[in-house]
């Protein structure tokens, strides 16, 4: 009966013991796996929306506007026109919005056979892509994807910057927005001032 | 004697049970912390690393929040604080300006009837252990000159390093 008591208080405490520091544990799991949203900053005004900041968007939503851009590059326009969505709105930077993707697929169609046949080239260069995202809880990414624009035509050369801005749900661009920044290119006539200068 | 024996026993035990449970806790604490999510890519590198793009930080997004109301309220003095002295400004028509030459370019713009709806704004950054964020603020602006009224939608990209704009990048897109 001794014996008992003894093997009682030693389980009964060996139990206390390992309770209150089982507590402890739990609440360190709880404050390293907060299931708190991501962090979100900025803001929003757009109608609807305007108590909700950003958050960072998904890799698959930026892998759709990378695909698209291979594509395009390829002119794969079989391939560009599965990542459009049937009622996407695309509006160049000229203001300009195509009626439907069809539309805009014919009309880069249209472009790039008029360059080939003019002797010129359009060549682009990514430097930025990431994603961004108002509400992760539900669909709909805005996709920024920057690019430096080369035209080439009887030896002339443009050069110009292009931010595109894609919203995209389940993989398909929903409105393609193309924002545009010039360059001025630099005169012979000035680069060799400046040679002599140096 | 006996009493002494349970005693420790019992003593050893507990002090047992609670150092197993304790190396836990322990462990737990010295879990690394994940760096947050990072996604998109970038060929801007000044080290030949490969940099994703994180969330910013709501300290960066104030500093354009604060320029456009000082900008707003043609605050030009305002507006010279929150610029780094070697910044660069590069408008969407290709114009590329110095402070000195983009405060005249403002405070002379002013005079024309232009107006802007602050639409949204974010910060992401390639590097959170560096200084250095990149804001990308919307706007919707209306100008007219004479009898025309000309609407766009901009993107303006600032990149912040400490509280000061240091490089001001425009792209827009007309409004039909």
């Amino acid at each position: 009966m001794k014996n008992f008591k003894s093997i009682l208080a030693i389980v009964t405490l060996s139990a206390i013991s390992y309770s209150c520091n089982n507590s402890a544990v739990q609440r360190m799991s709880e404050k390293i796996n907060p299931e708190e949203p991501e962090r979100a900053v900025g803001m929003s005004d757009w109608a609807g929306v305007e108590d909700m900041k950003w958050h960072i968007g998904t890799q698959e939503a930026v892998d759709v506007a990378k695909n698209m851009d291979s594509a395009w590059k390829a002119r794969d326009y079989e391939t560009m026109r599965t990542y459009i969505s049937d009622t996407a709105k695309i509006t160049s930077s000229n203001g300009f919005t195509f009626n439907s993707p069809d539309e805009f697929i014919t009309s880069r169609k249209k472009q790039d056979s008029r360059r080939d046949s003019l002797g010129a080239t359009f060549d682009w260069k990514f430097i930025n892509l990431f994603s961004v995202d108002l509400d992760p809880t539900t669909g709909g990414e805005h996709i920024h994807a920057d690019y430096f624009g080369m035209y080439k035509q009887d030896g002339k050369e443009d050069n110009f910057r292009i931010m595109n801005r894609y919203y995209i749900i389940d993989g398909k661009i929903m409105v393609w927005n193309s924002y545009f920044q010039d360059i001025i290119e630099e005169t012979p006539e000035k680069e060799t001032e400046e040679e002599t200068e140096e | 004697m006996k009493k002494l024996k349970l005693i420790f026993t019992i003593a050893i035990l507990a002090a047992f049970v609670y150092s197993c449970n304790n190396s836990a806790v322990q462990r737990m604490m010295e879990e690394p912390v994940e760096p947050e999510r990072s996604v998109g890519f970038t060929n801007w590198s000044d080290d030949g690393a490969e940099y994703k793009f994180h969330l910013g930080t709501d300290e960066a997004v104030q500093v354009v929040r604060d320029l456009d109301e000082v900008w707003t309220n043609h605050d030009w003095e305002g507006v010279r604080g929150m610029l780094a002295d070697t910044a660069k400004f590069y408008w969407r028509n290709g114009n590329v300006q110095s402070v000195d030459e983009f405060m005249t370019q403002i405070s002379t713009d002013s005079t024309l009837l232009v107006n802007w709806k602050f639409n949204g704004a974010f910060s992401v950054d390639l590097d959170p252990t560096r200084g250095g964020e990149h804001v990308h603020a919307n706007f919707s602006v209306s100008t007219q000159t004479d009898s025309t009224t000309v609407k766009r939608d901009l993107i303006e990209r600032y990149y912040i390093i400490d509280g000061k704009v240091v490089t001001w990048h425009q792209f827009s897109i007309d409004v039909k």
